[in-house]
């Protein structure tokens, strides 16, 4: 800002308002986690833990299942990425270089527009009747409904972006497709490949409804974990928010490194960003 | 499409994908739409469906309590989306322009983006948490509870249980907007711009009649995603609220899964999905027509 005229003086309190709005709420619960027992509830509020403590991470990893949700989590959104990745990113580049492709491309985009809670419920009655229900399986492939067509449609918008003369010479110098997409075009795509598969394991990793819906005991995913200790009475308000900044953390850090693909991934490769 | 017959190598990329949605999208579609005839009490060992006709879908249409949660969602979409998109605007146009730290803030803006419903719900039952939540103790400092006519400090959210989910919301999903507006807004012909302010137009008609026409296609598919988003709205009233005080916070997926996984009526659940996935239909394509939105 060159100078303080009114309307840069309007737009620098905007700014700040909404800055404080976005962040504040966040920075309450993430420094809630640190605040010891006697401090939940103290009147007025306090800004800074004082004393801090590490209590709270220390009875949620152990008493309250924290650790196992860490881990429930990272099975069930890792396996799904690499599935997704594989048989997503495979029909993105064919629906990329196959002109016929459109009706198909929107067949799988359709179910963007369904709400979960429809495949949630015949995933669970058809894994009760499997006795498949509390598995990490059953989130995996129920998760699959959701990633898999955006992994289509993200990594058919990055292979759109390279030039089809790449694996055309590699194919006239006697590749097959198989080949010239597996020699060519897939180390030319690196980085698109990765941005879609941190953005495949956040949605994963994040999501709620049929986490909920699918699992209860043997298996708990960390967004789970919050329900079941907030709500009731006495709530241990720094426990469960330690347990949620442990969900929070993973995709906070892998949007703070890939916010440059994130408008694409958002809009599944519709605006570049 | 021509599937059988077809010469291009590349259908066979496409061919696992076509093969593993169809038995995890279409299959679990078709099984609600039959079960959704079917009377199937799942609390005894051994029951199995028995067919009923149409009657869930009878139930349907006298059960006020769907209704009501329906009308929950709708009011929800009136509200949210329109607030997220003027707010993400705001933001893109305030971010457009460059400026000392804008990097960073503009980061600190989507950290909502990157979490969990369940943790966004939290985040707000928290904050709104009365007495010792900093809402509350703000609203006492700033004198705002006497200056919106309340005697006293009331609990925000069993007062307001709609109003404090559609913030949270409007938390979550405002950076949405904002990021992609400001992407769409810099893919924008700069000098464009810069020649209609040089003429003299003011700022909001070159917003109103140059940014926005150019941004339609953006903007509408950036409205039919949130759109839709709110009628898989579950996990901001699920944690916050539980649907409650009563049933007044109670949204369409969330009573769907009542009706599943506490009443266990789950043939009734399914009927409940395939009525809102008539009505998602009916309102996407609404959209789109009124909207002219091509993709």
């Amino acid at each position: 800002m060159k100078n303080l005229t009114f309307s840069n003086f309007i737009k620098f309190l905007v700014i700040t308002i909404s800055v404080i709005f976005f962040l504040y709420p966040l920075y309450w619960m993430a420094t809630m986690a640190f605040k010891p027992e006697t401090d939940w509830a103290s009147f007025p509020p306090k800004l800074i833990p004082n004393p801090a403590s590490l209590d709270n991470f220390y009875k949620g990893l152990f008493t309250m299942g924290g650790l196992q949700g860490i881990f429930d989590s990272f099975i069930i959104a890792g396996s799904n990425m690499v599935l997704s990745l594989m048989i997503g990113g495979l029909a993105g580049y064919g629906l990329s270089r196959y002109r016929g492709g459109r009706n198909i491309a929107f067949f799988i985009l359709s179910q963007r527009f369904a709400p979960p809670i429809v495949f949630t419920l015949a995933f669970f009655a058809m894994f009760s009747l499997m006795g498949l229900l509390d598995t990490h399986i059953s989130v995996i492939i129920a998760h699959l409904t959701f990633n898999i067509p955006f992994a289509v449609w993200l990594m058919k918008s990055f292979f759109d972006g390279i030039p089809k003369d790449l694996e055309e010479s590699a194919m006239v110098d006697g590749c097959s497709p198989a080949g010239a997409f597996l020699r060519v075009v897939l180390p030319v795509s690196l980085p698109g490949i990765i941005a879609t598969a941190v953005m495949l394991f956040m949605f994963s990793w994040n999501e709620f409804l049929i986490q909920l819906f699918l699992t209860r005991s043997a298996v708990k995913p960390l967004p789970t974990l919050i329900p079941r200790f907030y709500g009731g009475h006495d709530i241990l308000y720094g426990v469960v928010c330690a347990v949620a900044l442990f969900a929070a953390i993973p995709p906070i850090v892998i949007v703070a490194i890939f916010h440059k693909y994130l408008v694409r991934g958002l809009t599944m490769g519709y605006v570049k960003g | 499409m021509r599937i059988g017959g077809q010469k291009s190598p590349y259908f066979i990329f496409i061919l696992p994908s076509l093969i593993i949605l169809s038995a995890i999208i279409v299959f679990p579609f078709v099984f609600n739409l039959y079960l959704s005839f079917q009377k199937w009490d799942i609390r005894f060992r051994g029951a199995t469906p028995e067919f009923i006709g149409i009657t869930n879908y009878l139930k349907a249409f006298s059960d006020t309590r769907f209704f009501n949660s329906l009308s929950k969602t709708l009011y929800m979409l009136s509200l949210a989306v329109p607030l997220e998109f003027f707010f993400g605007l705001l933001l893109a146009l305030l971010f457009y322009e460059p400026f000392k730290g804008r990097r960073l803030l503009s980061l600190f803006i989507l950290f909502p983006l990157a979490l969990s419903d369940a943790v966004v719900g939290l985040v707000w039952g928290l904050v709104l948490v009365p007495t010792y939540g900093p809402v509350d103790y703000f609203m006492r400092i700033l004198g705002l509870w006497d200056l919106l006519g309340f005697k006293k400090p009331i609990s925000l959210v069993t007062t307001y249980p709609m109003e404090m989910i559609i913030m949270a919301d409007i938390w979550q999903w405002t950076p949405f907007f904002y990021i992609v507006l400001l992407a769409g807004l810099a893919s924008l012909p700069r000098e464009i711009i810069e020649a209609a302010e040089i003429d003299g137009a003011a700022r909001f008609n070159v917003v109103r009649y140059i940014m926005m026409p150019m941004l339609k296609q953006v903007i509408g598919v950036t409205l039919i995603i949130r759109i839709t988003d709110i009628f898989k709205t579950f996990g901001l009233p699920y944690v916050m609220t539980k649907g409650g005080p009563g049933f007044a916070s109670e949204v369409a997926s969330l009573y769907i899964f009542n009706q599943a996984l506490q009443f266990l009526n789950v043939t009734y659940a399914a009927t409940l999905t395939i009525i809102l996935i008539a009505a998602i239909t009916i309102v996407i394509n609404v959209f789109i027509r009124g909207y002219r939105l091509k993709f």
